[in-house]
């Protein structure tokens, strides 16, 4: 066996080949590489990981001696064109308001009721899953493909286009495609990003020199105002995240006040549960629209009172 | 659902989510265990093979008690074959508190210490090295905008980076790096103030 310094050598220099674009050829001898020696891929694999974790460092930018000149000089080149273009985008928007469905590339709008989910792909091939109570506008007949997603939650399978660039608009913050599957939730000023595959770039669309945050496979990143909380989540989490795309909801161990909201965002009808009631923990996995098995559950499980009136839902002590 | 997920794994995910975080523990047992410290990293090496083959062939309900019993096998193997040390002078696994929460993944992720611990990864580069190393990861700039900025070649770049990949690893995994920045650091805090 090669000694593990050699392995190591290798393997760092496949890493940084395998993150710099392999061609056909090169990926069919890292294949070969890999497969050769057991030993091979498990350094490969713990470089690889903690690799990943060094994209933690984007959160040191700030702190960086400002005695660098070469790093200070790229800062000035970043994308102070950010927040014009997506002005740009959304005026164009208003203009063009209706779109033909079957011309492409298109610019269209979308939104749907409470309950409702709905799907549909650009023309690139890139899947755009919108649910309940979502409105988003789509424009991709510009240089980069621009999503501005006004409110609710959509899940984003991108066509990754490296000279046509995707990107979410979301409030205050840009979030940047770079070869991925995500979703992101906006209500109002607070913006949530899960990442299913590969990874995204979350920037403050009116800060140019604020810190990019690179978002990973399972990474949740939660932002409201210029804070913005990157969280590492276990797989299973982040799963559990994009479960609306399935029609479930799934809690675990949660408060009945947020559980209440996170069917009210599907339901027309509304559960509204006293403050006694608020605090009591709760866990499973239910279809977002069987509300009344919820509340079904509720009675026999709880010790609550559940009462209906008027299209709404009392849950009391 | 637990059980789903464990079986849909690859040996990959399992080996980086299970074994990985363990790496501290791991080398810290083949040095009490072995007196040739220039061969710590190859013993590691072997054993992450063992443990990996095995968990191919069978993954373990528990990786902790698992791989120790992989560790502690090998080097009886190597004992025997070197005939250097009794097999009876290796450390006890009961020594080892194998349910202790130390190395456990969660720990592992805790961001903070994370991201000192790379901070201090950084401090271990050469100059050009961790300049790249900083435009890739800090900046998330492309290779090819790395090299167009530091001035040199794409092949350079690589270089540079391949070394980073290296001694960040150490930090992170095997956080040998980590106490030498701390006695740094406590040095720099015990100087004398002028």
């Amino acid at each position: 066996m090669k000694n593990s310094d050699a392995i190591e050598d290798e393997a760092a220099h496949w890493l940084v080949r395998e993150e710099r674009g392999l061609g056909l050829k090169e990926r069919v001898s890292f294949e070969h590489w890999l497969a050769e020696e057991t030993a091979h891929r498990v350094s490969y694999l713990r470089l690889k990981a903690s690799w990943r974790k060094a994209d933690q460092l984007s959160a040191i930018r700030e702190s960086l001696p400002r005695t660098r000149p070469s790093l200070r000089r790229h800062l000035a080149i970043l994308p102070k064109a950010a927040p014009l273009a997506a002005l740009a985008a959304c005026g164009l928007l208003l203009l063009t308001g209706s779109w033909n469905y079957f011309s492409a590339p298109r610019d269209l709008a979308v939104a749907t009721a409470a309950g409702e989910h709905r799907s549909f792909a650009l023309s690139d091939g890139t899947k755009i899953e919108l649910n309940g109570n979502t409105s988003l506008q789509a424009k991709e007949s510009g240089p980069g493909r621009v999503v501005t997603l006004d409110h609710g939650l959509a899940y984003f399978e991108v066509v990754h286009d490296e000279h046509h660039p995707f990107t979410v608009y979301a409030g205050n913050r840009k979030i940047t495609d770079l070869g991925t599957k995500f979703s992101v939730y906006r209500k109002d000023d607070k913006v949530e990003v899960v990442v299913k595959e590969g990874r995204v770039r979350i920037d403050i669309v009116n800060s140019p020199v604020a810190t990019p945050v690179f978002a990973d496979r399972d990474n949740m990143v939660i932002a409201k105002a210029d804070e913005t909380l990157l969280a590492p989540k276990q797989s299973a989490n982040a799963t559990d995240n994009l479960t609306w795309r399935s029609g479930l909801l799934i809690f675990n161990d949660e408060r009945l006040a947020d559980v209440a909201k996170e069917f009210n965002k599907y339901n027309k009808k509304q559960i509204l549960v006293a403050a006694n009631a608020g605090d009591i923990k709760i866990g499973g996995s239910f279809r977002q629209d069987n509300i009344e098995g919820f509340k079904s559950l509720l009675e026999q499980g709880f010790d609550v009172r559940v009462k209906e009136d008027r299209g709404k839902i009392y849950v009391t002590k | 659902m637990a059980v789903e997920t464990m079986s849909q794994e690859s040996p990959d995910e399992w080996f980086v989510r299970e074994v990985l975080p363990l790496e501290p523990m791991i080398v810290r047992f083949l040095r009490r265990n072995w007196r040739n410290e220039a061969e710590i990293d190859d013993l590691r090496q072997e054993a992450y093979v063992r443990i990996y083959e095995s968990a191919v062939r069978e993954r373990p309900a528990a990786a902790k008690p698992f791989m120790f019993q992989i560790v502690r096998n090998m080097l009886v193997d190597r004992h025997r074959k070197d005939k250097v040390i009794p097999i009876g002078s290796l450390t006890d696994l009961d020594d080892l508190d194998l349910t202790s929460e130390e190395a456990s993944p969660e720990r592992a992720c805790a961001a903070r210490q994370e991201i000192l611990r790379l901070q201090d990864a950084l401090d271990g580069l050469s100059d050009r090295c961790r300049e790249a190393v900083i435009l890739r990861k800090v900046y998330g700039m492309a290779q090819r905008d790395v090299a167009r900025h530091m001035g040199i070649c794409e092949n350079t770049v690589e270089q540079h980076l391949a070394k980073g990949v290296r001694i960040l690893a150490q930090c992170v995994h095997d956080r040998r790096g980590t106490l030498i920045s701390q006695a740094k650091r406590y040095l720099k805090n015990a100087r004398p103030a002028h």
